[in-house]
């Protein structure tokens, strides 16, 4: 994306400020929302399943196993929401999230399958 | 993304913390008033008189109760505490046969608001008083609830990926602890000052960020919930389980005394004070009280409820124990909710709220700041910049003054006007959209000097406003030693002054010695 | 009154800990640490932080008193950061007041629960 910055920056004067004041040319835009949309929206699905999958799996009485996967649930988010920018690969991203909440999904169908709620 | 781990967590944090700050800031400012919401409250309803014990009240409101309402399917009387000087009654009638479930509980027709000391019913102003503050901050106004409620998870959800990318961003953390350099280049200072405030405060931006996000979990991650339980009955059934409700035998019963059932309660509870008390079928042989614990009383916001037969006032049941994980949520939530904190906590709590506050507007503000020495042209910055800069002056002194507005408009609209707390709040939405017009229509550094100064004076006149209106002013808390009243006007001013130091302080800003030409356009700043 | 000594407590233990700090000698002291002082304010830091949690634990339970202490602990950083930029050299003197006033606060409070 840097290059892309660079060839599309027109005159010199300019391009020093690219940073912040150009607005950015469209790869950065797209990259930048493909982060967005996966931090928020495969971000909640994956917070979402590692909720539910936790609440299933934690010892201890069920309230007291959903409660404490609940607590944690705004963490796991901000994590995932975070690693969605930090991360040097947009497709890595998307298919970590994507793959895990998959992974997730067949955890919590098989626990079930196995044991039905109450 | 590209370039160093810290790079990609300083963009986040410019990002995260611009797209919601305006609605964050509003939503930090609300928050704060609401550690004051009952003495908010009591500023609204001059009527009302000073705060009294919960014991000499309860007589009274029965006696209200079993006039207006004997038949009742249900009572509910809030007790009087420390801070707050009425009684608040509501009644369920009984429901009829074939009708549906009863409406939610709200401020409808079945309810009165009593004088805690002489049990009289006080017709107080229609007013929502501090409640108003407290809803708008996690539910936002003119959209429906639950919609709003998304909206401000959204933004808390944004308020922790900036306070994580933030940390991560702040490369001297440790070694800048106690830095402060109002003397330096704006672009310094305003990172110190948003440092400071960001830093020292950390441990409580933190914790009302996340326990904000706990206090409505059970809508944005019903999914632990959902995994382990078919509905959420199934679920409240096991961790509130609610007394059957019992129809009425027909046989009249007085109730047993009150004062007596509260006493015990307080005594089970080891001097714990009674809250809320909940009448079933009253006056009937079937009647049950059940006796809330007041919210204040622990760290966990739940403080638990006893049972006790209305008839012969014996304890009957108790709310179960919770177990150690959920006493851990109902500690986040009493925690974000501060309602046990001491006066002397309370203070912390609104101070480090301000704290709060201002680190979210320096940020704002940083963001201009840094950008101003990159523009092509400051005389013509892109759309984008002037929009955010005027949408910083026009919320950052917009909002205290919109809630200023909103005790003006409660102490001057006719007291009998039709939908008068609906126009209060409007008038919230007046202010703040006046500041963000006046903003649009001036040069920037004027625009930061007229709006705060509006805003000071707004805020700072609030306690002459009341004292020609009511009958709440200075010298009358003072001589009847209302102490709560006297610091409510005495903040209105300091925080007039607050207002007023920084509109000085915008109007005196002198640019910085920069070396390069563009220190003279850095002028337009405010500081 | 023990609310004061935990702030107090917590200020002289911030004092320490920025007098610590090789950046902040020359504004407050006007000199560089030896390396003795400097070994002593290493360890009060720490030390006054402790006897402020110790009194909030001591006024109000372990767990109120961890809520009140970050609050003070806060308050304390803040007028601290506040203090320094404009009266470098009242912060040191002012540290060694609260300490001594912290210190007969929570002296008064014990012998008045002896007692």
């Amino acid at each position: 994306m840097t290059t892309s910055t660079t060839l599309a920056a027109p005159p010199a004067t300019k391009a020093k400020s690219a940073k912040a004041a150009k607005p950015p040319p469209w790869r950065r835009r797209l990259d930048v929302a493909a982060r967005g949309v996966a931090a928020i929206f495969l971000g909640y699905l994956f917070a979402a399943l590692t909720t539910a999958v936790l609440a299933r799996v934690l010892p201890g009485p069920r309230a007291e196993a959903s409660m404490a996967a609940t607590l944690l649930s705004f963490a796991v988010y901000a994590s995932v929401a975070v690693w969605a920018f930090a991360d040097a690969k947009t497709w890595r991203v998307w298919l970590g999230l994507t793959a895990g909440s998959g992974l997730l999904a067949a955890i919590l169908w098989l626990s079930l399958t196995l044991e039905p709620r109450l | 993304m590209n370039g160093s781990f810290r790079q990609s967590m300083a963009w986040l944090h410019t990002w995260t913390g611009l797209v919601f700050g305006w609605v964050l800031f509003a939503m930090f400012m609300t928050g704060t008033a609401t550690y004051f919401r009952p003495e908010i409250t009591r500023w609204m309803e001059p009527e009302t008189g000073p705060p009294a014990s919960y014991g000499a009240t309860a007589n009274a409101a029965v006696a209200h109760l079993s006039k207006v309402a004997p038949k009742a399917k249900s009572w509910s009387i809030t007790l009087p505490d420390e801070r707050q000087g009425v009684t608040r009654v509501s009644w369920q009638p009984e429901r009829k046969p074939g009708e549906e479930r009863p409406r939610r509980r709200g401020r409808g027709q079945n309810q009165a608001t009593l004088d805690a000391a002489t049990g009289e019913v006080v017709k107080a102003r229609d007013t929502r008083g501090g409640e108003f503050f407290y809803r708008f901050h996690f539910q936002l106004h003119y959209m429906p609830v639950i919609f709003g409620r998304w909206m401000a998870g959204l933004c808390a959800m944004f308020m922790l990926v900036a306070i994580v990318s933030g940390v991560i961003t702040h490369k001297r953390i440790f070694k800048d602890f106690f830095t402060f350099r109002p003397k330096k280049t704006a672009q310094r200072s305003w990172l110190d000052a948003h440092n400071l405030t960001a830093v020292l405060a950390l441990p409580f931006h933190a914790m009302i960020t996340y326990t904000g996000l706990v206090t409505l979990m059970g809508l944005y991650m019903p999914w632990g919930v959902q995994a382990n339980y078919k509905s959420d009955q199934a679920y409240f059934a096991e961790v509130f389980p609610q007394s059957e409700e019992i129809p009425r035998s027909g046989v009249a019963a007085p109730l047993a005394p009150l004062p007596l059932i509260l006493h015990k309660a307080s005594d089970a509870w080891g001097g714990g004070r009674p809250w809320i008390v909940n009448v079933s079928n009253p006056g009937d042989a079937t009647a049950r009280v059940e006796v809330t614990r007041h919210s204040g009383d622990k760290l966990s916001y739940r403080g638990g409820s006893l049972t006790f037969d209305g008839v012969t006032g014996a304890m009957i049941s108790e709310s179960p124990k919770a177990g150690p994980v959920n006493v851990t949520g109902g500690a986040m939530y009493g925690l974000h909710m501060g309602r046990f904190a001491d006066p002397v906590l309370r203070w912390f709590y609104f101070l480090a709220s301000l704290a709060g506050c201002a680190m979210v507007a320096t940020g704002l503000v940083l963001w201009t700041v840094k950008r101003r020495q990159q523009l092509p042209d400051p005389e013509k910055p892109y759309f984008g910049f002037r929009l955010v800069e005027r949408l910083n002056i026009g919320t950052i002194a917009g909002v205290p003054a919109g809630m200023a507005a909103m005790l003006w408009a409660n102490r001057l609209l006719p007291v009998e006007m039709a939908g008068r707390s609906a126009w209060e709040v409007n008038a919230v939405f007046v202010g703040w959209g006046g500041m963000i017009l006046w903003a649009t229509l001036r040069p920037t550094r004027k625009a930061w000097v007229e709006t705060l100064s509006a805003a000071a004076f707004l805020v700072a006149a609030l306690p002459f406003v009341s004292a020609l209106t009511t009958q709440r002013n200075l010298a009358r808390s003072l001589m009847t030693g209302d102490w709560a009243m006297l610091a409510f006007d005495l903040t209105l001013f300091a925080l007039g002054g607050l207002l007023a130091f920084c509109a000085w302080k915008a109007a005196r800003y002198t640019a910085p010695v920069k070396p390069k030409r563009r220190a003279a356009k850095l002028a337009e700043e405010p500081a | 009154m023990i609310h004061l000594a935990t702030l107090l407590f917590a200020y002289a233990g911030f004092v320490a800990i920025c007098l610590s700090m090789a950046k902040h000698q020359p504004e407050i002291l006007g000199r560089k640490l030896t390396a003795k002082e400097h070994k002593q304010l290493r360890i009060g830091g720490p030390l006054g932080l402790g006897a402020s949690y110790a009194s909030a634990v001591v006024a109000s339970g372990w767990k109120f008193g961890s809520v009140n202490w970050i609050g003070a602990v806060m308050l304390a950083a803040l007028s601290l950061t506040l203090l320094l930029p404009y009266r470098p050299k009242w912060t040191a003197p002012a540290g060694a007041g609260a300490a001594f006033v912290g210190g007969m606060l929570l002296a008064s409070a014990a012998l008045l629960s002896i007692k």
